[in-house]
């Protein structure tokens, strides 16, 4: 009855991992529900790779989601001419970029 | 030979397969660079064969026999390359920016991407007709179909359609990877775009191959069972890491998954194939069923993984292989691994030619055969530096307290997985740069970390599939504990790529460069098996020539 072959006591070892593991961090979430923002790193936005754009070449700003050749062309024309962004609605002054298009693309940059 | 052997030459593996798949290759790429009449490679084929059976001397023979195959091979690629006059590639330029009425079957999975906050259903359909200003036309060929809404169609659904036809766009300019060639190499040459308010008909349902049919519905209640377990995406990742579904993987997560270069983590490969191999062989083994009962079921289960996943060369490379390696042990036969890859590229390569030129097959074989050949030379140099991972050293260092058990497993999992990721990336390194256009040195380091997680990953995931299925209620366990250990590993890759230099960006790696790479490869491989006889039978030439000369 209490003999377990080698196989019975890796899988009875790994099921019960698993519910330990799957109980604790339920009951930290259901306890401590702050606690959420802080293990869902897949869905936070501070973890999309921010490009600096007082530094991102042509070719990065173009791989940027939303932001295609004609766009990436202007915000580098616009800052040989102006100089560097001080922040980032900076670009909005930035001919043909229009707030909807900025508030799709603002995640994946920064100014630093 | 025994002098030659103690020079560290050592005997030649019989693999017959390398060399027919060698060849079978080389007349596929030998098609798509020179032109030779179908005629002329037909009969040059048919002439070669049979020199080859008529021919007595056995090396003279073989070598008639593989260049036969070679011109085989540029035959049977341009033969799967050549569309019948109704195809529907031929009457593109007719109905160019006109909307079209098509009627066809749908041979794909039906996939439901996001599309700018909203959906879009995409599939394949085998076109049967195609109405024109003179009624309808018999025609045939896949196209690729977009709708640009959410729409209830299944595998095996007759359907009509009202759209219009266009060429598939190349994306990405700045990497060598072609989206129009990607979806040539799957036989489809256009896309078909229905808008929003588009017409569709559903003329007939269900008319599909039933096991397709089946491992599509199995696959969508699995994708329920985890969309209702995990947040959007944590589902996607999931989706990906067991079903093969990369659409809905966040662009931020692939980035850094990209990045640290284990983007092949997310794509189900021989990685995954093995863990799932080795989980059901494990809970075969615990039932009462005869050991060659479980080879058999394991390799059922396997195949039917392989369909479920879609099907890509990776995953039916390795499930070829698994199948090769099971029935070897079923008829107790010792298999050979570059023999058995041979096999694996052969079917897919017969399957379809054009696999050929697939960036995932190529991956996916180069990283394994790299493997293959390189790891235990990794293994050798690791065993000079830390001798006690060294099996064959026996009971010399080896003690039984638990420190030294605990020590043991750490280091040698520590050069093991070196020896696997040094093995891997220097196979596929000139590739990933000439299609990527990207170094990731970190991959090296990133690997020791990510690989244990995703099997861990896949192994609970295995669990919430089966329990979501068959106790709903204790599926939150498990997801939770998925949530963590992917969330980590998500971490984990954020911290590696904030390194300085993890990853440049390369441009311009021309092929001839690629080719160099992989030729020096050889050479360092196999230049000292062949220099080296050649060295000492020379050396024994000169040396009996002298002797005749002193005489």
């Amino acid at each position: 009855m209490f003999s377990l072959t080698k196989q019975e006591r890796t899988v009875l070892f790994f099921l019960a991992w698993v519910l330990l593991t799957g109980s604790c961090v339920r009951y930290l979430l259901n306890k401590y529900p702050s606690l959420n923002s802080i293990i869902n790193v897949v869905e936070r936005d501070d973890v999309y790779l921010k490009l600096d754009i007082n530094k991102a070449s042509m070719q990065e700003l173009v791989e940027i989601p939303y932001i295609g050749e004609m766009t990436a062309r202007k915000i580098i024309e616009y800052r040989e001419a102006k100089g560097v962004f001080k922040d980032l609605k900076g670009l909005m002054a930035v001919q043909g970029i229009r707030l909807k298009s900025y508030e799709r693309f603002k995640k994946y940059l920064t100014v630093r | 030979m025994e002098r030659l052997e103690s020079m560290g030459v050592s005997r030649h593996t019989h693999r017959p397969l390398m060399g027919v798949c060698v060849c079978f290759v080389l007349g596929i790429i030998g098609n798509e660079y020179i032109q030779i009449s179908f005629g002329v490679s037909a009969l040059l084929t048919a002439g070669l064969m049979f020199l080859s059976v008529f021919i007595r001397q056995r090396k003279l023979s073989v070598v008639f026999l593989l260049s036969g195959i070679t011109f085989l091979g540029g035959i049977y690629s341009k033969d799967y390359q050549t569309s019948p006059p109704n195809h529907i590639c031929h009457i593109f330029y007719r109905y160019y920016k006109d909307p079209v009425v098509i009627e066809g079957m749908v041979i794909s999975d039906v996939e439901k991407r996001s599309f700018f906050k909203k959906k879009k259903t995409v599939f394949t359909l085998d076109v049967k007709r195609l109405k024109s200003k003179w009624g309808w036309q018999e025609k045939q060929g896949r196209i690729l179909v977009n709708i640009f809404r959410e729409e209830d169609v299944n595998y095996g659904d007759y359907l009509v359609l009202e759209g219009k036809l266009h060429r598939p766009f190349d994306f990405s300019k700045d990497s060598q990877f072609s989206y129009k060639d990607y979806l040539y190499h799957k036989g489809i040459t256009f896309i078909f775009s229905i808008k929003k308010d588009g017409y569709i008909e559903a003329l007939g349902r269900n008319k599909g191959n039933f096991i397709k049919k089946f491992s599509f519905q199995i696959k969508h209640k699995l994708t329920d069972v985890i969309r209702s377990n995990l947040s959007k995406g944590e589902a996607g990742i999931i989706q990906a890491f067991l079903l093969g579904d990369r659409y809905d993987i966040p662009k931020n997560v692939y980035e850094l998954f990209r990045l640290s270069g284990v983007a092949h983590i997310i794509a189900i490969s021989g990685f995954n194939i093995g863990i799932v191999a080795q989980v059901i062989f494990l809970i075969l083994k615990m039932l009462s069923i005869p050991r060659k009962g479980q080879y058999v079921l394991t390799m059922a289960f396997l195949i039917f993984y392989a369909f479920l996943t879609g099907g890509q060369p990776p995953v039916v490379r390795a499930t070829i292989m698994a199948v090769i390696f099971l029935t070897s042990f079923l008829i107790e036969r010792e298999p050979e691994p570059v023999n058995t890859l041979s096999a694996a590229a052969l079917v897919l390569l017969v399957m379809n030619p054009l696999n050929l030129f697939d960036v995932g097959f190529q991956l996916s074989f180069i990283s394994v055969l790299s493997i293959i050949l390189f790891y235990q030379r990794f293994m050798e140099v690791f065993y000079k530096w830390a001798p006690v991972i060294n099996e064959k050293q026996g009971d010399k260092y080896h003690r039984k307290d638990a420190l030294f058990v605990i020590k043991f497993w750490t280091i040698r999992y520590f050069f093991q997985s070196m020896a696997v990721s040094l093995s891997a990336y220097l196979g596929v390194f000139a590739l990933v740069v000439y299609y990527f256009q990207l170094i990731t040195p970190i991959v090296i380091i990133a690997n020791l970390v990510v690989i244990p997680l995703a099997s861990l990953i896949i192994l609970v995931g295995m669990g919430l599939l089966t329990v979501g299925v068959l106790c709903p209620f204790v599926a939150a366990i498990f997801a939770n504990c998925i949530k963590l250990l992917l969330n980590i590993m998500v971490v984990s890759l954020v911290l590696f790529v904030q390194i300085p230099g993890v990853y440049f960006k390369v441009t311009n790696l021309s092929l001839p460069i690629v080719f160099l790479y992989y030729l020096l490869a050889v050479l360092f491989l196999y230049g000292p098996t062949f220099i080296k006889p050649a060295l000492y039978l020379t050396y024994r030439k000169v040396k009996h020539f002298l002797k005749i000369d002193k005489n």
